[in-house]
């Protein structure tokens, strides 16, 4: 192998399945008439073309980091907890109940919303966790449940307890002492995120630094080697959901404290749906590393953003972009994708 | 049996047994399917002695051997290790009271294979005080240094503490291993197939250190599959058949094809069951 | 009921096969687009329903394909294809009909409903009744299904004995394909009339939640796939009757298969015994 190769490996796969992801969309857009080229072209200038757009790629990647850590934190302690969804809608209820209905001095308030909503997420994780614990109860299928049991509740919250008195497609705004200050006119960027990236890098740490995130990961990686070793899988267990949930709800905060011009949940949940889903093609694109989660999420936020100037200009649905996510986790999960390239490479 | 005749015999001095650090009494051990694999076994290790339970496998020597380290309940009897008499062991417990497990298969209990070296190097040790504070935290200062004692005493060939175990030989991980759970300072090392499917040097090498461990007055329990290997370096001898004893006796009391025999299920006519020393058979 | 029942039987045979095929939700989706546009082509519902077999297996081939030589972890390519569904139905449904979000069709495509003594019955759910049995037989009372069961079991052995572990499951997952690409025609040929994007709305999962329930027997599913479908309709029922709807708000009747779907599954689970490489490929040693 020659020098040029020593790139790290993970970093090469996950462009690799980009690129994959990319011309598989490129082949569905043909099929059904559409330019690629346009397209591709209008959705690189949507998310890179003005200083501003790429400042709201970063919005958009925002609660994606967040929403991948929830995925990653799972896979590491071997869970496959695919109830980002729910557990954010139940974070923007929580954050929405503190941003809107009580009044705290500055400071005080977004801290209380933020960390509201964290808890909020991590309760709603605790249904899966606790069932899985009890019963054994597979997580895909009760975090699924609980993600649609999530919507309804939410949705029903929103409009029945949270709802906004003039306006009846949203809840109460954020009072402006909840709000993250927004860091530029140009774009729906705030301070929040230095709180996502802050707290993808503390669950690093927790993971790679402490007897217990050891222990966390080992539990995933061998769950022989974990009882060897005397660690209590039904501690990991609740370790993961309760992580993964905390950073959901802080994904959910940061779309009603930190995404103006809304400072609101839609009664639909428009401005959250689908964030949680999103957030497992990250994660993987990011190689479960929360991160990697970071970079990944930034990829993913200009298709988000990009997307948007890619369906004014080329007619291509935005939501194409979320085919694409579902190539790429296709594309990563078959190993031997790898060991042709490996092959193919050594030739 | 791969070069049953190269493989150099290591030499074992006599010298008399301590007091036991090991007691098991009517052990009776279930499988994963619920129907009894150990079957009322009692016996005894002392310190200084090694131990050895020979016989075919599947006889319930696996299961006797995670009731022992913590990770298959008991269903009845008692096991005492070093003076402290345990209902409901675990692995912690197994440590905590000086034993070390070498498993039967190092690449299911012993080892994670996508965890590096260092990371390897304390696994069942990472909540010793010397590896994590009070608090919790990782002190990763000690455990690479740590780690790369290992490495250096027990000759583990790697290129780097970050290295993925999965990367060395399987001579390499289980030197690894072995030097991990000896290093624990035990009164009771209990060793599994140690030296299963490695390369001679490392074969060697290992049934050394559990001759020096013995040496040292440490109580060793061997199981193995390997005649041989239990023949080379044990004191005391037990053959295991169906879930129970079917004959024990020191060393030199016992000829190969005597053992032979029992490992297939036949009781040699004559011999008297009190050559078991301390310890009965079940009852 | 039926489509929970379609997609539940064949992914009963497919996972006594080894293989787990967790994008059931995705084939929901997508063959629901699929049936009614094949409906539309041939002004037929019927074929609609053909459409979405057709589909399915494709998919259902697709994910053999990828689990069996792509040997790749069958829980995240199955999550691939549902993370893909969501983003290709809308994008479907707008380059199909032009318009998003929903498309409504005319109603002679609906599959005609059987008119009984005891009420209007689909045909398409008695053909799931029979699928149900005869699966029940093909697993218990063929060599064929002797040789699924096996293959989940004990691969190698399979192997051993000269038959192609691949094949089989190949089969099983495209038949279970099949299967719930017909169950997901059904949604909007046989019951809404309608197709919308999140027409599935995680009835995918729940029907991988009859399987856990049948541990895998198809009469169980079936069972199963009755129980967690009369919570639907009744949810359905309830968020119409009148007296109940105005007191009880529609979100929680709304959350009713799913609260039922999750007790229901932590009452049975525990004493389920799946086959030995559920979810693994297979790799001569």
């Amino acid at each position: 192998m020659k020098a040029r190769w020593h790139l790290p490996r993970p970093l090469i796969e996950s462009l690799v399945t980009i690129f994959i992801g990319l011309t598989a969309g490129a082949l569905l857009m043909g099929a059904f008439g559409y330019s690629p080229l346009r397209a591709y072209q209008a959705l690189f200038i949507g998310a890179f073309g003005t200083p501003a757009d790429v400042l709201e790629t970063i919005a958009f990647a925002t609660p994606l980091m967040l929403t991948a850590l929830t995925f990653s934190v799972g896979i590491r302690a071997g869970l496959f907890n695919i109830g980002a969804e729910g557990q954010m809608y139940l974070g923007a209820i929580g954050t929405t109940f503190v941003a809107g209905m009580v009044s705290l001095p500055p400071g005080i308030h977004i801290a209380a919303a933020t960390a509201s909503g964290m808890l909020f997420g991590a309760a709603w994780a605790m249904i899966p966790a606790l069932l899985k614990v009890w019963r054994g109860v597979h997580e895909v299928i009760s975090t699924i449940m609980a993600n649609w049991i999530a919507f309804h509740l939410s949705t029903y919250l929103a409009i029945n307890f949270l709802g906004d008195p003039t306006r009846a497609d949203r809840t109460v705004p954020a009072l402006p002492t909840a709000r993250y200050p927004v860091l530029t006119e140009d774009a729906t960027l705030t301070a929040v995120i230095f709180v996502a990236i802050a707290f993808c890098a503390a669950i690093y740490l927790y993971l790679w630094g402490t007897r217990a995130g050891y222990e966390l990961r080992l539990g995933g990686e061998n769950p022989d080697a974990a009882r060897y070793a005397g660690v209590n899988a039904n501690r990991v267990i609740l370790l993961s959901f309760v992580i993964g949930g905390l950073a959901a709800g802080l994904a959910g905060a940061s779309q009603i404290i930190g995404r103006p011009p809304a400072w609101s949940l839609y009664a639909t949940l428009g401005n959250v749906a689908t964030l949680g889903f999103d957030g497992i093609g990250v994660a993987l694109v990011g190689r479960n590393h929360p991160l990697g989660g970071i970079l990944a999420a930034f990829l993913f936020g200009a298709l988000a953003h990009g997307g948007r100037l890619m369906e004014y200009q080329a007619g291509v649905l935005s939501e194409l972009v979320r085919a694409l996510n579902g190539i790429i986790v296709v594309t990563l999960a078959v190993p031997e994708v790898w060991a042709m390239l490996r092959r193919r490479r050594i030739r | 049996m791969v070069g049953r005749e190269i493989v150099p015999r290591v030499s074992r001095s006599s010298r008399p047994p301590g007091d036991p650090v090991l007691i098991v009494r009517n052990l009776q051990v279930a499988n994963d399917q619920g129907a009894l694999a150990v079957k009322g076994i009692s016996f005894e290790v002392r310190a200084g002695e090694i131990f050895g339970i020979a016989g075919v496998e599947g006889n319930g020597q696996s299961e006797l051997v995670q009731a022992l380290a913590g990770l298959r309940p008991i269903r009845s009897g008692e096991i005492s290790l070093n003076g402290a008499e345990i209902k409901h062991l675990t692995p912690l417990d197994l440590y905590r009271l000086g034993g070390a497990h070498i498993p039967e298969d190092r690449l299911r209990f012993g080892l994670a294979l996508n965890f590096d070296l260092a990371e390897n190097s304390i696994l069942s040790r990472q909540r010793e005080p010397a590896f994590s504070t009070r608090m919790g935290r990782l002190n990763w200062n000690a455990i690479l240094s740590y780690a790369r004692q290992l490495v250096e005493r027990f000759n583990v060939l790697a290129p780097g503490l970050h290295t993925p175990v999965r990367s060395l030989s399987g001579g390499n991980q289980q030197r690894l291993l072995v030097g991990r759970e000896l290093s624990k300072e035990p009164v009771l090392v209990i060793a599994v197939h140690p030296t299963r499917g490695l390369d001679i040097a490392s074969t060697v090498y290992i049934r050394e250190l559990l001759v020096q461990m013995r040496d040292e007055g440490k109580g060793v329990l061997l199981v193995s599959a390997d005649l041989d290997e239990v023949l080379e370096i044990s004191d005391r001898i037990a053959v295991m058949y169906e879930g129970q004893f079917i004959g024990s006796g020191k060393v030199e009391e016992l000829s190969r094809e005597e053992i032979g025999l029992m490992m297939g299920g036949i009781t040699p006519k004559g011999r008297d069951e009190s050559a078991l020393a301390s310890s009965p058979t079940s009852d | 009921m039926t489509p929970l029942a379609l997609a539940a039987v064949g992914e009963c045979v497919n996972e006594k096969a080894g293989v787990v095929n967790i994008g059931l939700e995705g084939i929901f989706m997508i063959t629901s687009v699929t049936g009614v546009w094949t409906a539309e082509v041939f002004g037929n519902g019927a074929m609609g329903l053909l459409g979405g077999a057709l589909a399915g297996a494709v998919l259902g081939f697709a994910l053999g394909v990828i689990s069996v030589y792509g040997r790749a972890d069958q829980i995240i390519a199955g999550m691939g294809l549902n993370i893909f569904a969501l983003g290709f139905v809308p994008f479907l449904l707008i380059s199909l009909w032009a318009f998003p979000g929903i498309h409504i069709f005319p109603n002679e495509l609906m599959v005609p409903r059987w008119i009984t003594p005891f009420g209007q019955v689909s045909p398409v759910t008695v053909f799931a009744v029979l699928v149900a049995f005869l699966a029940h037989l093909l697993l218990h009372r063929t060599v064929l299904g002797f040789r699924i069961r096996a293959v989940g079991e004990r691969p190698e052995a399979v192997d051993v004995a000269g038959l192609r572990v691949d094949h089989l499951r190949l089969l099983t997952s495209t038949l279970g394909g099949a299967l719930a690409g017909i169950g997901g025609a059904f949604l909007p040929l046989g019951w809404f009339g309608a197709v919308v994007k999140e027409i599935s709305a995680g009835r995918g999962f729940i029907a991988l939640a009859c399987v856990v329930f049948a541990g895998l027997e198809p009469l169980l599913a079936l069972g199963a796939a009755m129980l967690f479908g009369f919570a639907d309709g009744f949810a359905s029922a309830v968020a119409v009757t009148p007296g109940v709807k105005e007191r009880i708000p529609f979100y929680f009747v709304s959350m009713i298969p799913y609260v039922t779907t999750l007790v229901v599954v932590a009452l049975v689970i525990g004493q389920r015994r799946f086959p030995r490489t559920i979810g693994r490929p297979y790799a001569r040693e």
